[in-house]
C-alpha cells in the first residue's frame, strides 16, 4: 500500500519535473511562490470565512438574546413607569396644567408600552422557529400583558373622567381615589405575576447570551488556528520551494561554471556543457557551448591571421628596405644632378667670361685689322709702280751709257762710288722683298678678320682647313723654327658650324700644343712637331686630330682636363678655361672631343664633328 | 524577474498577510455622534396632522433647505403632549409658546434654540359690547372662556390678570377651555368673558364671521414673551449651535414662509433671535402664583 503510493508520488514527481523542464527559472520561482502565497491566502481566507460563519451564528444568537433581553427589559421598565401613573397623578390632582401633562404622559407611555408589546410580538413571530427564544411562554406572557394593560388603561381613564366630573368637589374625589387604588392593587398583583415570569424569561435570555459569547470566542480562536495553520503550511512550502529552486538554479549553474573554468584553464575548446533543461540555465549552457565553439574557431582563425600578418610584416619590411635603398639611390642621383648642375653653372660662368673676353678681343682685333688694312694696301699697291718706275730709270741709265761710252770723270767716279751695278741688281730684290712683306701683312689682317668673325655668329658652312690655317697664321709668332707643323689634310666637305667658335677651339688646342712643345724643348733635343690630320669618317662625321710629341699628360689629371679653372700652368699664365670652353663648344656642335695621351710620348686631341649640325 | 512581476507578487503577498489582520478592527469607529439624518418637528398649539401641514408645510420645507436635513411632522393632541414626546425622543424639535416652553424645559430639559419675537403679543379680556362688565374684578363668579390648558395668552396670562385683579382662580370664577370657539360662546352668552391674544383676536373674529363692534376689550395685559424653538437635549450641541446660526442667517426666508399661512399672520414683522431662558421667568412667576409651580 505504502509502496504503491510512493511509486505513485514518484511518478507524479517525474511528470512534474518533465513539465517544469520546459519552464524558465522565473516561471518556476514565481509559480512556486504563487502556490505558497495562494496557500496562505486561501488558508487565511478560509480561516476568515469559517470563523466568520461561526461568528455570525454566535453573533446572531447573541444579538437575538440581547435583543430579546432588551425588549423585555424595556417592556418591564415601561410597564413600571405606566404603573407609577396613579402615584404621580396624586401629586397633580390640584394642578390642572400638570394633570394635563401627566395624562399626556400616561397616554404617551401607554402607547409606548403598546408599541413595545407589538415590537416584541413581531420579534417573536420573526424568530418563530429559533430555539433561543421561548416562544410559547413569551406569547402567552404578551397576551396576559395586553389584557392587563387594557384593563389598567380603562381603569385609569375612568378615573380621569371621575376627576373631571368632580373637579370642584374634593371630598368625593378622595373616595374615588380609594376605590381606584383598590382596583389598582388588584391589577398590581397580576402585574407582579407577569413581572416574575418576565424576569425568568430575561434570565433565560441572559444564559443564551452568555452561550453566544462563548461561541463567539470559540469562533475567534478557530479563526486564529486556521490562519496560523495555513501560514505555517505555506511557510513550510515556501521553505521547500526555496530549497528546491535554489538547487534547481545552483546545480546546473555549478556544472556550467565548472565546465567554463575547465575550458579557460586548459584552453580546451572541445569541452561541452551537458544540461538538458529548457530554462535559462539550459539556454546559458547552449550559449556557452556555442561560445566555446566560436572561441575555438576564432582562436584558429586568429592563429592563421597572426601567421599571415607576420608574413605580411616581413614583406612590408622588405618593401621598406627596398624603398629605402631606392630613396638613397635617388638621393645620390639627385646629389649628382645637383653637382652636375653646379658644374654646369661653373662652366657657364667660365664660358661667359671666356666669351666676353674673346668677344672684346675679337672686336679689338677687328678694329686693328681694319686700321692696318688701308696703309698696307697703299704700300702693296704702290710697290709695283715703284718697281716699274725704278726699272724705267735703270733702263734710262743703261741707254745713257750706251750712247755716251766716254763719260766724264765725275760721272765715272760717282758710278763707282754708288756701285750702280749692285743697286741695279739688288733694288728689284729689295722691292720684291717689300712686296712679300706687304703681302704677309695683308694675309695677317685677313686672318685676324677671319678669326674674329664678329659678323658670323650664325651657323655657316665653312672649310675647316681654312679655319685651321688661319689659326696657325695667328699663332705664327709663337711657332718657333724648331717646331715643325705637318698638315695631313684629307678631303673634307664644308661643315655646318659656328666658325669663330670652332677657330677658338683650334686656337686653344694648338696653343696648348705649342706650350707643351716649348716646355719640352728645355729637356730634350728631339725634333718637335705638330701633326694636324683631318679625315672624313663617313657621311655624317668628320675628324680633326691635333697631335704633339710633347711631355704628355699624367693619367691622374687626365680626367680633370676639361674641368673649368683647372690648369697646370703657373699662376698668371693660364685661366684654366681653355679646354673647358673647347669642350662646351664641341658639345654645342653635338660633336665629341677626346684626349689620347701617353706620358713622355705626346698628346693627341681628336675632335669629331657632324657635317650637318642639326641644332637650333 | 521583471519589475511588473515583482510588484504583482509582493501585492499578492501583502494581500495574503493583511487579510488575517484586517477583520478584527472593523466596528469601533461608527459610534461617533453625527448630526441626525432626519428631524421630527412638532408645533404645540396645532392639533392634528392636517392643520400642521396646512400652516407649517412651507415652513417645514424651507427649514429642510436651510438645515439640509429631512424634517418630518409630529402631530400632537394638545399643547402639553409635546413634552412627553420630547422626553421619550419621539420628537426632536418643537415650536412652542412661552408656557409650553416652561413645561418642555422643566420636564424634558429641552434646549431653547431660537425665539420669534412677536411685536404685539398681549393677553386681552373680551366681553360682549352690551355687557355691563367693564373691569376684571367684575368677573367674580362669572364663567370665562379660555383657549387651552397651559396656553400662555389663552390661559396662564389671563389667569394672572384675574389674580392681579384680586380674584382667586380656584374659587372666584369658572374657566372653560373652548379653544377659538370661545368667541362664539361669548356671543351666545354661554360665557361672560373670553380671554385671548391680541394678535389673534381679529383673525379669530374674521374666521368665525363675527364683527368687532359686537365685542369690547376690557383689559390688555403686558407684552408676553416670544414663541420659541426648542431642541431635544439628545441632539449634539454643535448641531444645535449650527441650527441656530443657520436659522438666524436665513430668518427672512423662514418668517416669509410662516406668513404664507393665514393662521400665522401674527408673525408679521417678527424677528428671529437667540432664545434666552431668563425671558420666561415672568411665566414661571404665573405658574407659581396659580399654584402650579411645583415642577418648575
Amino acid at each position: 500500500m505504502i509502496a504503491s503510493t510512493k511509486r505513485y508520488f514518484k511518478k507524479k514527481l517525474i511528470l512534474l519535473s518533465h513539465l517544469t523542464d520546459s519552464w524558465n527559472i522565473a516561471k518556476k520561482i514565481s509559480y512556486g511562490y504563487t502556490v505558497a502565497v495562494s496557500i496562505t491566502f486561501i488558508g487565511t481566507m478560509s480561516g476568515l470565512l469559517i470563523a466568520y460563519r461561526y461568528e455570525t451564528l454566535a453573533q446572531q444568537q447573541f444579538n437575538l438574546s440581547y435583543q430579546q433581553q432588551s425588549l423585555l427589559k424595556d417592556l418591564e421598565t415601561k410597564i413600571t413607569r405606566v404603573r407609577l401613573h396613579p402615584q404621580r397623578l396624586v401629586t397633580v390632582l390640584e394642578n390642572s396644567i400638570w394633570l394635563e401633562f401627566e395624562r399626556n404622559r400616561f397616554l404617551d407611555e401607554m402607547s409606548q408600552v403598546n408599541q413595545q408589546l407589538s415590537k416584541l410580538e413581531t420579534f417573536i413571530n420573526a424568530h418563530d422557529y429559533d430555539s433561543t427564544i421561548n416562544n410559547t411562554d413569551l406569547l402567552q406572557l404578551l397576551n396576559n400583558y395586553k389584557k392587563n394593560i387594557k384593563i389598567y388603561t380603562q381603569t385609569v381613564k375612568d378615573f380621569w373622567q371621575q376627576i373631571e366630573q368632580n373637579q370642584s368637589v374634593t371630598k368625593t374625589d378622595q373616595e374615588d381615589l380609594l376605590i381606584f387604588f383598590k382596583q389598582e392593587v388588584n391589577l398590581s398583583v397580576e402585574f407582579e405575576k407577569l413581572s416574575d415570569e418576565l424576569i425568568r424569561i430575561i434570565g433565560y435570555a441572559e444564559i443564551q447570551e452568555k452561550q453566544a459569547n462563548a461561541n463567539f470566542d470559540n469562533a475567534q480562536k478557530l479563526r486564529i488556528q486556521v490562519i496560523v495553520g495555513s501560514m505555517l503550511l505555506s511557510a513550510a512550502i515556501a521553505a521547500i520551494l526555496a530549497l528546491y529552486t535554489s538547487r534547481l538554479i545552483a546545480r546546473p549553474l555549478q556544472i556550467v561554471t565548472d565546465v567554463a573554468r575547465k575550458i579557460t584553464q586548459e584552453s580546451n575548446f572541445q569541452l561541452r556543457v551537458h544540461v538538458t533543461s529548457n530554462d535559462e540555465i539550459g539556454t546559458l549552457a547552449t550559449s556557452l557551448n556555442q561560445l566555446v565553439e566560436w572561441v575555438g574557431d576564432y582562436t584558429q582563425e586568429l592563429k592563421l591571421a597572426r601567421q599571415t600578418l607576420e608574413q605580411r610584416v616581413e614583406e612590408r619590411t622588405q618593401e621598406l628596405e627596398l624603398a629605402r635603398q631606392t630613396l638613397e639611390q635617388r638621393v645620390e642621383e639627385r646629389t649628382q644632378e645637383l653637382q652636375k648642375t653646379l658644374q654646369d653653372l661653373k662652366e657657364a660662368q667660365g664660358q661667359l667670361i671666356q666669351t666676353e673676353k674673346m668677344s672684346s678681343l675679337g672686336q679689338m682685333i677687328a678694329g686693328i685689322a681694319h686700321e692696318i688694312n688701308n696703309p698696307v694696301n697703299f704700300i702693296y699697291g704702290n710697290i709695283q709702280c715703284v718697281n716699274d718706275y725704278t726699272q724705267d730709270l735703270f733702263n734710262l741709265v743703261s741707254l745713257y751709257q750706251q750712247e755716251y761710252p766716254d763719260s766724264i770723270f765725275l760721272i765715272e767716279e760717282r758710278i763707282e762710288e754708288i756701285d750702280l751695278n749692285f743697286i741695279n741688281k739688288d733694288l728689284p730684290l729689295l722691292l720684291s722683298s717689300m712686296k712679300t712683306g706687304a703681302e704677309r701683312i695683308r694675309e695677317i689682317v685677313l686672318s685676324l678678320r677671319n678669326f674674329s668673325r664678329l659678323d658670323e655668329a650664325d651657323i655657316k658652312e665653312v672649310d675647316i682647313h681654312e679655319g685651321i690655317d688661319n689659326t696657325l697664321l695667328i699663332l705664327n709668332h709663337r711657332l718657333q723654327p724648331e717646331i715643325e707643323v705637318i698638315k695631313k689634310y684629307g678631303n673634307l666637305p664644308l661643315v655646318e658650324c659656328y666658325p669663330a667658335k670652332l677657330n677658338q677651339v683650334f686656337m686653344n688646342i694648338l696653343s696648348n700644343a705649342i706650350d707643351a712643345l716649348i716646355d719640352k724643348k728645355a729637356h730634350s733635343s728631339k725634333s718637335q712637331e705638330i701633326i694636324i690630320t683631318t679625315l672624313n669618317i663617313d657621311d655624317v662625321y668628320i675628324q680633326v686630330g691635333i697631335r704633339d710629341n710633347g711631355s704628355g699628360i699624367l693619367p691622374e689629371i687626365k680626367n680633370r682636363l676639361f674641368d673649368p679653372f683647372f690648369t697646370t700652368k703657373p699662376v698668371g699664365k693660364g685661366t684654366g678655361l681653355g679646354l673647358s670652353v673647347c669642350y662646351q663648344i664641341i658639345d654645342k656642335h653635338k660633336g665629341k672631343i677626346e684626349v689620347i695621351s701617353e706620358f713622355q710620348q705626346g698628346t693627341e686631341f681628336i675632335i669629331k664633328l657632324p657635317i650637318k649640325t642639326q641644332t637650333d | 524577474m521583471k519589475r511588473r512581476h515583482l510588484i504583482w507578487y509582493s501585492l499578492l503577498f501583502a494581500a495574503g498577510c493583511t487579510t488575517g489582520v484586517n477583520s478584527t478592527n472593523n466596528s469601533s469607529e461608527q459610534m461617533a455622534i453625527n448630526a441626525p439624518k432626519n428631524l421630527k418637528f412638532a408645533v404645540t398649539d396645532v392639533i392634528g396632522m392636517e392643520d400642521l401641514q396646512r400652516d407649517y408645510g412651507l415652513f417645514r420645507t424651507t427649514l429642510e433647505e436651510i438645515l439640509e436635513t429631512k424634517i418630518e411632522f409630529f402631530p400632537v393632541e394638545n399643547p402639553t403632549a409635546a413634552a412627553p414626546a420630547l422626553l421619550s425622543r419621539e420628537v426632536d424639535i418643537v415650536f412652542a409658546g412661552p408656557s409650553e416652553y416652561l413645561i418642555l424645559n422643566a420636564r424634558a430639559k429641552a434646549i431653547p434654540i431660537i425665539a420669534i419675537e412677536r411685536s404685539s403679543y398681549h393677553s386681552i379680556m373680551v366681553v360682549r359690547a352690551d355687557s355691563k362688565i367693564k373691569l376684571l374684578a367684575q368677573l367674580k363668579g362669572k364663567t370665562i372662556a379660555m383657549r387651552k390648558i397651559g396656553s400662555t395668552s389663552g390661559h396662564l396670562a389671563p389667569t394672572k390678570l384675574l389674580m392681579d385683579a384680586g380674584l382667586d382662580p380656584k374659587t372666584d370664577f369658572k374657566t372653560v377651555m373652548l379653544n377659538d370657539k370661545g368667541v362664539q360662546a361669548l356671543k351666545k352668552g354661554e360665557v361672560d368673558a373670553w380671554a385671548t391674544a391680541s394678535d389673534r383676536y381679529k383673525s379669530i373674529l374674521e374666521s368665525e364671521g363675527l364683527l368687532e363692534k359686537d365685542f369690547s376689550v376690557i383689559f390688555t395685559g403686558p407684552l408676553l414673551p416670544s414663541d420659541v424653538f426648542v431642541a431635544s437635549n439628545q441632539l449634539p450641541s454643535s448641531f444645535i449651535a449650527d441650527m441656530r446660526s443657520r436659522m438666524i442667517k436665513h430668518q427672512d426666508k423662514l418668517v416669509q414662509s410662516l406668513l404664507t399661512a393665514k393662521a400665522l399672520q401674527r408673525y408679521k414683522g417678527s424677528k428671529l433671535v437667540p432664545a434666552n431662558d431668563a425671558d420666561y421667568n415672568m411665566i414661571r412667576e404665573v405658574y407659581q402664583k396659580i399654584g402650579q409651580g411645583n415642577f418648575l
